[in-house]
């Protein structure tokens, strides 16, 4: 039987290479596509998954705990530091019971230990009263803020405080002499299971070795007991943090007041300065031998460390107590969050969602003295008096790095984890709307009460935290559930059903945060007190279940694309296999009057398609074992098996209906002459072509339901992953990793459609071009009795449309069903271009009847008399080798590309590349200030009317273009005109431009700044104009200037003076300066 | 080997275009296998209707026919197609060749999936032979006569050892004298083989030169001559 097939095929070797091309063509687009699906299946799982294993899978806090933020499925990247207990440790114990749990670690934000920072001793001589200038720098990395706080003491060789201070209260401005140059500073205190904690961070390997350094032992507890002053103390160990996250320089000036102080003057002057106003009057003065003290933010940092500890950060030994004070301390501050209020985006499409902090107003009573009238927190306190503040003694065991936790660090996957990292923050708009490029790292301050908050320097037990905090000092367990191991739903099932517990068990609630994405956000930070307002900061806010509803969304898109994409082969296997049945059908019906069994028949169709879904597989697996050798890209055995295997099955399940279908020939047809056509008359009178053509077509109706279903599901289904593309994009683009897997997922989705459509294509032509051989002898008739070749032409194609525009109605309403039954709605948004869509099956009808109709052209009219066969068909020859070769390039490119893009995809199925920023697409935040869009929408208008006045000049050459009197303000740079002089001989010919500028380097980073190279004067702002060098260049003042490098450096600054000899004093100069930071140059219009 | 085909009462009609069409009614005819029969009559009066129900490619709507007493024709398709594998041989007017083979792989068609006890080739090669073909294995249907198809054609009927030979005007598509040697080829067959031949003709003169001679029109046995002899 197979020397049968083989035989047949040999002889009708176009008709074999056609199904071959189709074969080809399933084979190459089933390859792409099971390995497309799976890289990127791979790819959101692995980027999915990367967001959440470094993090835990439950967060459970105590009620009430949930911001108005989390309405819409938002948590804050501050939440955890504003958290300060609310959970027992009986509920901790209980969660800890539920069974599949493997990691609860519980996490105590405690509170702010009172630290005074002793830097130096005091060494004076000479009497005198001596102000104390204490200046701190804090750089948070958008501005420094400088605190300056002056004290005054006196200092006497005789008891000056018992004799002269005694009893004067602050009026007189002037205390006694401390010991030390000092500065009070507060440290975080976090409380956290020992165990738990390594179990999910790995704590305990980021312990670092120095000293007696360790971690914590069971025996390591916290216990109250009388200190020294006889007063309650609790004690507990602690390990320190040795990573600074705040930058704070101090610097301290000890001068003497030009005062009269000495035994006998003493009373008098500070009788003196209390009359005269105290601290004010002080002030007035100047001092004498001033002495300058500057710490840098490392040496404060670890000067601080040492208070702690008592122990040197570097060596981990002991410290000579003459630097350390009393290791108890006071704590007074705790943790507090911060409030937010929704706002609209200044760039929606960007950032979806934008928030604004909102101050509080400290009562100035009570109010610490590190705040101003406003602070981002509201400042919390242990108690108002000093009783009731907590006497800590944190016993120093060791000390750890953050750096070194097992928590992920990549900031574009990262769950906010403040427990080790401040929150990320980036300033990407300035206070002015100007945008901020490169973006600028806002860093955490000192101030507890700030808007980015240190993280605890210092971490003890739970149980002290139970000693200090009393009944529930717990802010939040971070849960970890055995069995949860990859992102799917039996993870998601496990932790719903963990997480239902909890919450049963304890009343806590619980948000769970595996399948969460980080999501960008915009948070406006405004001035408060005398401080500069931040402006636009971008942080990753956490989506919570984010990413599970990408997981589901997209996996619908997988399985669907991939089964319907097959049901379209099937089908395209199944219509070419009918066709091929009906060509042979005579054939076979001799067959069986020969004696052939019909089960024979089907069985000679199975081995056919059997051996054609062979060959699928086979190419299919050299193409892989091709892009395997050539690309070096590993391909999973299943994968391997799977695609050719998938090829098979579609041409043994599409031989199924031929199969039976060839059971109903029946042997008589043999003897049948001519065609029975149990509908002879047409639905409509023939009059026409169209007519003509829509009455053979209904005529053949079962054969053109088969080509319209052909088309009609690759269209519907085309509609429908648009449809759930334009849906994922919704759901998708408001996050990160959204963004990424919808790129993976919508090229997905449009090339399994394409190759659907080309499937379909093929299937309408197969069909076509048999309906055209049966019906030689009907178009060779017409054009015997004189039809135009047009008008043959036109009859086919008009069966063509009419396939297509079936499969256009059949097409959409199926696809609008799917819509319906799957999201319960229409898309009323993109109905118009939806509808648009449905030309594309009547394009195809057309496309898949243009070669059959070439082929009705062609037919010789001389033939039509005779009924013989005949094997010589040379003309029919050409046009097929003309469509086999069109084909086989097609295929060829076809196999080129693949062979192109599957390693592109599992490059990217392995690498985790950002996402180009302008993929974004839009959704609603929700809004509610009017006020501050005004002023936006004026500055964007004032802004648009700048630019409008300009662009005839700028031309998009250049990068800036100003008047003379304009201000070039950015954060990065700053760079004006001073002045411009001319000096023009009276004929108004020749002379000479004198220009002082100043540019000031705000950068971080150098500027070019080659004064003989960047400036120059131009004549017209186009390509055309004269340039003009300086003759003479005069250097008023430089600072951090690298003049023979041409490097202007961070902080530096220029102004100079350049002269530059043009021709003409009526024309209009332009001055213009260009760098590598600034190619396109920054242009002065001077008159 | 079936000795004898007895049509009792057999009826046929077709479906057309919303009205039955009869094509044969009530025939009640026995043929035997040392029978040359002939069937003529004028178009559509049912003469290739009888032959495909005789053949068995077709079952009756009424009556019965009955091969040596046995009712074939119930029998499910597989067992049909057995039957006329073991006992008829068909011979069509348009040869039905099949395009894509060569002669001697359109003989050995018949025999491709069954098991038989004699070497298929070289009974392919002898049948070949024996309709004068030797020297044309190796050519398709389209490089050959008509006369030379329709040889081929009735190589292929012959080859797996019927006891019958249908042929549906097998001359029809021929010039007269290709005819004759055709209808040669045939009696040639019946009396070596002993195969019963029953062939439709339009041919006045091919039938005359049968044992017997069956007349047809609309659908019925008009004439039944028997014992004409050459």
């Amino acid at each position: 039987m197979i020397r049968f097939i083989w035989e047949n095929w040999r002889r009708r070797k176009e008709r074999l290479i056609l199904s071959l091309i189709g074969a080809l063509i399933i084979s190459a687009g089933l390859t792409y596509l099971v390995g497309a699906s799976d890289a990127s299946k791979g790819t959101i799982v692995n980027t999915l998954q990367d967001s959440w294993t470094a993090s835990y899978d439950i967060l459970v806090r105590p009620e009430g705990s949930r911001s108005i933020t989390e309405e819409q499925g938002l948590l804050e990247p501050n939440y955890l530091s504003g958290m300060d207990g609310g959970i027992s440790v009986e509920q901790y114990e209980a969660v800890k019971q539920i069974q599949n749990i493997e990691i609860a670690a519980p996490i105590s934000m405690i509170g702010y230990a009172s630290y005074t920072v002793n830097f130096q001793p005091i060494e004076i001589e000479e009497n005198g009263i001596y102000r104390q200038r204490l200046e701190q720098i804090m750089d948070n990395g958008v501005q420094d803020i400088n605190t300056t706080s002056d004290y005054y003491f006196a200092y006497g060789d005789w008891p000056v405080t018992e004799e002269n201070l005694a009893g004067k209260g602050s009026e007189y401005g002037v205390g006694s002499t401390p010991n030390y140059l000092s500065v009070y500073t507060q440290a975080l205190l976090a409380g956290v299971d020992p165990e738990q904690e390594a179990k999910l961070v790995g704590l305990e390997e980021a312990v670092i070795p120095t000293g007696d350094s360790r971690y914590f032992r069971d025996e390591d507890t916290g216990v109250r007991t009388n200190d020294t002053s006889g007063l309650d103390s609790i004690r507990f160990p602690v390990i320190v943090s040795t990573h600074a996250f705040d930058d704070k320089q101090v610097e301290f000036t000890l001068e003497r007041l030009n005062i009269p102080f000495d035994e006998g003057t003493a009373n008098n002057t500070l009788e003196e300065i209390k009359d005269n106003g105290g601290t004010d009057y002080l002030d007035t003065f100047s001092g004498q031998d001033g002495k300058h003290y500057a710490y840098s933010s490392e040496e404060a940092f670890s000067m601080l460390v040492n208070s702690i500890t008592g122990v040197d950060i570097e060596t981990g030994e002991s410290i000579e107590t003459n630097t350390v004070d009393d290791s108890v301390t006071w704590m007074n501050f705790r943790p507090s969050p911060l409030e937010y209020h929704t706002i609209n985006s200044p760039f929606e499409d960007r950032w979806p969602f934008a928030y604004q902090v909102e101050p509080f107003a400290n009562n100035l009573e009570t109010k610490p003295d590190f705040v101003g009238i406003h602070s981002f927190r509201e400042p919390k306190v242990f108690g108002e008096v000093s009783s009731d503040w907590i006497r800590i003694s944190p016993n120093w065991i060791g000390f750890y790095d953050p750096g070194k936790l097992d928590i992920s660090t990549d900031p574009t996957n990262e769950l906010p984890m403040e427990t080790y990292r401040p929150a990320t923050a980036e300033l990407v708009i300035d206070a002015n709307n100007e945008p901020v490029n490169p973006s600028v790292i806002l860093k955490p301050t000192d101030n507890p009460y700030d808007f980015l908050t240190n993280p605890p320097n210092m971490l003890t037990t739970i149980d002290a935290a139970e000693e200090i905090l009393g009944e529930a000092p717990i802010s939040a367990i971070r849960v970890k559930v055995t069995g949860v191991t990859e992102m799917n739903e039996e993870s998601q099932a496990i932790l719903e059903k963990v997480a239902a517990e909890i919450e049963a068990e304890t009343g806590l609630i619980t948000d769970i945060t595996l399948g969460s994405s980080p999501q960008l956000a915009l948070t406006y930070v405004p001035a408060i007190n005398e401080d500069e307002a931040i402006g636009w900061l971008q942080q990753p806010w956490v989506n919570i279940g984010s990413s599970i509803s990408v997981f589901r969304e997209s996996k619908i898109g997988y399985f669907g694309i991939i089964a319907s994409v097959i049901t379209v082969a099937i089908i395209y296997v199944w219509a070419s296999m009918i066709m091929s049945l009906l060509a042979r059908r005579k054939e076979f019906a001799v067959l069986l009057s020969l004696g052939w069994r019909p089960g024979q028949l089907s069985k000679l169709l199975f081995i056919e398609a059997g051996i054609i879904g062979c060959f699928v597989a086979m190419v299919s697996w050299s193409i892989l074992g091709y892009v395997y050798l050539s690309a070096d890209v590993f391909i999973s055995p299943m994968r391997f098996l799977l695609t050719g295997l998938a090829g098979l099955l579609i041409y043994l399940c599409g031989a199924i209906i031929p199969a039976i279908s060839i059971r109903n020939i029946r042997p008589y047809e043999t003897i049948r002459i001519g065609e029975f056509s149990k509908r002879a008359r047409g639905f409509f009178r023939t009059q026409g072509v169209f007519s003509m053509a829509v009455n053979h077509f209904m005529g053949k109706w079962r054969r053109s339901l088969l080509s319209i279903i052909s088309i009609a599901l690759p269209t519907g289904l085309l509609v429908l992953f648009l449809h759930i593309t334009f849906r994922l994009q919704g759901i998708m683009y408001t996050t990160w990793l959204g963004q990424y897997t919808a790129l993976e997922v919508s090229t997905l989705h449009y090339t399994a459609m394409i190759v659907a459509l080309i499937i379909a294509i093929m299937t309408t032509s197969e069909i076509m071009w048999q309906n055209i051989s049966e019906r030689e002898q009907e178009m060779v008739l017409l054009k015997a009795i004189g039809w135009k070749n047009s008008s043959v032409r036109l009859l086919i194609w008009s069966e063509g449309i009419l396939s297509g525009v079936f499969a256009a109605i059949i097409g959409l309403a199926f696809a609008f069903s799917s819509m319906w039954v799957m999201y319960g709605q229409f898309p009323t948004d993109e109905i118009a271009f939806i509808l648009c869509t449905g030309l594309i099956p009547v394009l195809i009808g057309v496309i898949g009847t243009i070669i059959p109709a070439e082929r009705a052209v062609r037919m010789n009219p001389n033939r039509g008399i005779s009924g013989y066969y005949s094997n010589k068909k040379s003309s029919d020859k050409k046009l097929k080798a003309v469509i086999i070769g069109a084909l086989a390039i097609l295929t060829g490119s076809f196999i080129y590309m693949m062979v192109q893009v599957i390693p592109e995809i599992s490059e990217s199925a392995s690498s985790n590349e950002a996402v180009p920023d302008n993929e974004i697409a839009p959704t609603q935040g929700e809004l509610l200030e009017a006020e501050k869009n005004e002023d936006k929408e004026n500055m964007k208008q004032e802004e648009q009317n700048e630019q409008e006045e300009n662009t005839d000049l700028a031309e998009e050459r250049y990068d800036v273009v100003l008047d003379r009197d304009e201000r070039l303000s950015w954060s990065v740079v700053e760079y004006y005109i001073d002045e411009v002089n001319e000096d023009f001989s009276e004929d108004g010919e020749a002379g000479l431009l004198e220009i002082e500028f100043t540019y000031i380097n705000k950068d971080n980073r150098e500027h070019q700044m080659n004064l003989n190279q960047n400036f120059t004067i131009r004549s017209s702002g186009d390509a055309f104009g004269e340039v003009y060098k300086p003759i003479d260049i005069e250097v008023i003042k430089k600072k951090n200037w690298n003049e023979e490098e041409g490097w202007l450096e961070s902080e530096g600054e220029i102004t100079a003076v350049m002269r530059f000899e043009v021709p003409e004093q009526d024309a209009d100069y332009l001055f213009h300066f260009s760098s590598y930071e600034y190619p396109g140059g920054i242009l002065f219009v001077l008159r | 080997m079936i000795e004898k085909i007895s049509c009792c009462d057999a009826g046929r009609t077709f479906q057309g275009d919303g009205i039955e069409i009869p094509a044969i009614r009530n025939v009640t005819q026995e043929f035997h296998r040392t029978d040359f029969t002939a069937i003529v009559g004028p178009s559509g009066s049912g003469k290739s209707t009888l032959l495909s129900l005789l053949g068995t490619l077709e079952r009756p709507n009424s009556g019965t026919i009955l091969y040596d007493d046995v009712e074939i024709i119930k029998k499910s398709n597989k067992n049909l197609a057995d039957f006329r594998f073991h006992e008829i041989g068909f011979i069509f007017q348009q040869f039905h060749l099949l395009p894509s083979l060569t002669s001697l792989e359109n003989v050995l068609t018949p025999l491709f999936a069954r098991k038989v006890s004699y070497s298929k080739i070289n009974r392919a090669k002898e049948v070949l032979t024996q309709v004068g073909l030797s020297n044309k294995y190796n050519s398709l249907p389209s490089q050959l006569s008509g006369g030379q198809q329709q040889r081929v054609a009735i190589a292929r009927a012959i080859v797996h050892k019927p006891s019958w030979l249908l042929a549906d005007e097998p001359t029809g598509n021929l010039d007269t004298e290709t005819g004759q040697q055709i209808f040669q080829l045939l009696q040639e067959l019946h009396h070596k083989e002993g195969c019963g031949v029953i062939f439709v003709t339009h041919d006045e003169t091919l039938a005359s030169k049968a044992d017997k001679v069956i007349t047809m029109k609309d659908g019925i046995i008009v004439q039944e001559l028997s014992g004409v002899k050459r």
